[in-house]
């Protein structure tokens, strides 16, 4: 006597199991276009806005813009920065893994944006992490001279192969 | 076994490798040309898509970036897909594509993603005609990814009957290997070709297993579902030691441990080896009920017993498999219930996890204790991934199978694009009414310092001149009138004129006191002639001069009339805040139209999510009341029968 559920069961394990393992194709939907075209025209709203925003809160002659990247990163793992402009800390970033990753595979991140008066202003930046061999706490220091172009700044941490062990700087960038 | 086969993830990994072959992962960056590539790429690593598309846009409507070749376009190609917008990204790969200037690899790349753009819509033809493009340069990684999807096609097509192992070069699909035989072996499985089916499973059953943990589990996941394939497909064929010798080989801490064990089970009761039956069923029984295959062992269960002639214990296991069931279906329907559109909603807009912490969260002691049993992950895939045992409130297994599903992971990813884009949209507004504000302050501020500047300097100097001019010109007025030239001389002429005329008043009085002033007389009226005689000189220049003062007074009054003007002017219009407060104004309502249509549509797809999700746990609800129906069936049979054995 075969028992009626066996050649149904059959069939159920079957059919998953001799399904392939990559989706053959994604038959596009209606609602899917209409996802799509909103996420173009939200993005395309969202750029204008951004670009708004950066006009009005930030204008050219007085804008300062800082920067992070890491090159290499091998001697030093990114724990927090810590900005001041004139000795008055203006930004400070407390690095999650997902952050020093995307930094150490080549992404930059944008730490401040802000607004300067025309004339000398000092900027210090502040590092804390970890190295291979001991913990790091360095800073570094740059004086510019604000005029009506705005100021570009890039703290870089690199890698000094010559004395196995990081190198913290800034760099000002020419507009 | 691979954890999802959706489509969309599928996009995703390409994206990723997009940019890896962009940027290598192993070899991080060591310079940076332009800021705002390596903002967008720091976004996009951390699976901010919306983020790294934002910075690309906002430098393109610029001045581009400048210094990284071809990788900027490929990056927002890349990103476009991670966000699932197919559609910008093939034309930005066309855009690529159309200028024959660019590099091999480059064009290779294109036509590769192009590719793959059209093998997910199912436009087979394109998607072949686009890797054929792609030049025997291309990267060997990506080169065996496109292999298994040639393959793949050819399978769609019903043209693989000449694919054999001994034609098919494992080298040049290198990590793709296994799921190509695999679906080589289901195909043939599928058309009934069992032998042919059973050397592709065979052969990658054979497959040395990889170090990598990771994939090294993957792999012996991959080697389970064979041996469990090749295993029903001896018992389709009735070869039913052989379906043994497979399903043995399974391991039983796997995913496919309970459809082998039942498999083993059915291929002995296949032999009528019935005792053989009860140990893969009893095992199976002991098994949490969640798994289709546990609930058929249920009843396969009193079955064998049956078979063995074990009425009473076949009775009580229907028995137990009745209650079993109903309380399953009652829980099915609990969660139809709770499940709705909100907590859904919830769930896809919830903070994602990482895949560590998904498994801590999704682990059966966790779910026990009354924890979330799904989670959104953010593993670089961004996929709604579950595991075996992760769905709502404990009941996951019921709906696996839908969450493997293209069509509900592409619902899932839509909603959750939506919500972010809800999200985005939501915190502008109250920003822009902050700019809109701030400009307002910034339009009076200005408005009052101009009229403070109106009021107290240009109005007090205008009236002063004013004043002035009005004296000079009636002094000028009188002078011209009675040709007092005197009134013009300089200032030694009249003051002597005055003592000449105070002279003559002495000399009146001394004459009225009959005193002698003849010669006094005489000399006063010289001198007093000669003085009127210099004035008379001088009269000429110093009316013109006057005159000329004059009209400096009228040119600086007219040079303040026209500053007036052109304050009043800007008061009016507010030259740069005006057309500002216009555009803001414009973006305020398109960002209020944009959230209006994200509502409408989060609302539309979450509704369709739902319908999917109770469709599922409708299926798991009617064939758990199939089995309970039959266990009700076989309970009164076995009654029946032993009514019937019962002397009357």
């Amino acid at each position: 006597m075969i028992h009626p559920l066996r050649q149904w069961f059959h069939l159920a394990i079957l059919i998953p199991l001799l399904c392939c393992f990559q989706a053959f194709a994604q038959t596009p939907t209606e609602s899917t276009g209409q996802v799509e075209s909103l996420k173009e025209s939200v993005l395309t709203l969202n750029r204008d806005l951004l670009i708004l925003e950066e006009e009005l809160l930030y204008p050219a002659s007085s804008q300062v813009a800082v920067y992070v990247s890491m090159d290499l990163g091998t001697y030093f793992a990114l724990d927090a920065i810590k900005l001041e402009i004139d000795n008055k800390l203006v930004a400070s970033e407390l690095y999650t893994d997902k952050q020093t990753k995307a930094l150490f595979r080549g992404g930059v991140q944008r730490l401040y944006l802000g607004n300067l008066k025309t004339g000398e202003h000092e900027i210090s930046a502040f590092f804390t992490g970890r190295g291979p061999q001991q913990d790091y706490k360095r800073g570094a220091k740059i004086v510019i001279t604000k005029d009506q172009e705005p100021v570009v700044l890039e703290l870089r941490i690199v890698d000094s192969s010559a004395q196995l062990q990081p190198v913290f700087e800034i760099k000002q960038w020419q507009m | 076994m691979r954890k999802s086969t959706s489509v969309l993830r599928y996009f995703l990994m390409l994206a990723a490798v997009v940019v890896i072959s962009v940027d290598a992962k192993e070899k991080p960056k060591t310079s940076v040309a332009d800021l705002r590539y390596g903002v967008a790429l720091y976004h996009y690593y951390q699976q901010d898509y919306i983020a790294a598309l934002a910075e690309l846009m906002v430098a393109d409507t610029r001045d581009g970036i400048q210094g990284h070749g071809d990788n900027p376009e490929l990056i927002a190609g890349g990103v476009s897909l991670a966000f699932g917008m197919q559609h910008h990204a093939e034309a930005v790969f066309n855009q690529i594509l159309q200028d024959e200037r660019r590099p091999q690899s480059v064009r290779d790349a294109a036509w590769f993603y192009l590719g793959k753009l059209h093998y997910t819509r199912g436009d087979w033809v394109a998607a072949e005609q686009s890797f054929a493009r792609v030049s025997s340069e291309f990267k060997p990684s990506l080169r065996a990814q496109m292999q298994a999807l040639k393959i793949n096609i050819r399978i769609r097509n019903k043209n693989y009957a000449d694919l054999a192992l001994n034609n098919i070069d494992a080298g040049e699909l290198r990590a793709w290997s296994p799921y190509t035989f695999y679906n080589l072996g289901a195909a043939h499985a599928r058309d009934g070709n069992f032998a042919s089916a059973q050397k592709f499973f065979s052969e990658l059953a054979e497959i040395d297993v990889v170090e990598n943990p990771q994939r090294r589990k993957e792999q012996w996941a991959l080697q389970d579902k064979a041996y469990t394939a090749i295993g029903y497909s001896y018992l389709a064929e009735k070869k039913y030691a052989a379906a043994i010798r497979e399903f043995t080989k399974v391991r039983l801490d796997g995913v496919f441990a309970n459809q082998a064990l039942l498999g083993y089970g059915w291929a002995a009761v296949a032999q009528e080896e019935y005792d053989e039956a009860l140990r893969p069923w009893q095992l199976l029984r002991s098994r949490s009920l969640m798994y289709p295959a546990v609930q058929e062992s249920l009843l396969a269960l009193p079955y064998a017993y049956e078979k063995l002639g074990a009425q009473g214990e076949a009775v009580n296991a229907y028995q137990a498999a009745e209650e079993l069931l109903a309380r399953e279906i009652q829980l099915i329907r609990d969660m139809r219930a709770t499940l709705t559109e909100g907590e859904l909603l919830t769930l896809i807009g919830s903070e994602p996890l990482s895949a560590e912490e998904a498994k801590k969260v999704l682990r059966p002691e966790a779910a026990q204790d009354g924890a979330l049993t799904a989670v959104v992950t953010d593993d670089g895939q961004n996929w709604l991934k579950l595991d075996s045992t992760s769905i709502i409130k404990t009941r996951s297994v019921y709906l696996n199978e839908l969450f493997a599903k293209n069509a509900f992971q592409t619902a899932v990813l839509d909603l959750r694009d939506l919500l972010r884009l809800q999200i985005l949209l939501q915190n502008w507004l109250p920003k822009l009414d902050a700019y809109r504000e701030l400009l307002l302050q910034k339009q009076g501020n200005r408005e009052r310092q101009e009229q403070q500047l109106a009021q107290h300097s240009a109005s007090q100097q205008e009236q002063k001149l004013q004043a002035e001019r009005a004296a000079i010109a009636r002094q000028l007025e009188q002078i011209s009138s009675s040709e007092n030239y005197m009134a013009l001389a300089d200032d030694e002429t009249r003051a002597l004129y005055v003592r000449i005329e105070r002279g003559q008043q002495t000399i009146v009085r001394m004459k009225a006191a009959g005193q002698d002033t003849s010669e006094l007389e005489t000399r006063a009226k010289m001198f007093g002639g000669i003085l009127l005689w210099r004035a008379a000189q001088e009269y000429p220049a110093r009316l013109a001069a006057q005159q000329t003062e004059l009209k400096a007074i009228d040119a600086s009054l007219a040079q303040i009339a026209k500053t007036r003007q052109h304050i009043e002017e800007i008061t009016a219009t507010s030259m740069d805040i005006q057309p500002t407060l216009a555009r803001l104004q414009v973006l305020q309502k398109d960002v209020s139209m944009h959230l209006e249509n994200t509502d409408q549509l989060i609302a539309q797809q979450s509704g369709l999510l739902r319908q999917q999700v109770d469709r599922q746990l409708a299926a798991h609800e009617k064939r758990l009341n199939n089995y309970l129906a039959q266990a009700h069936l076989a309970v009164a049979r076995l009654y029946d029968a032993e009514l019937r054995r019962q002397p009357e």
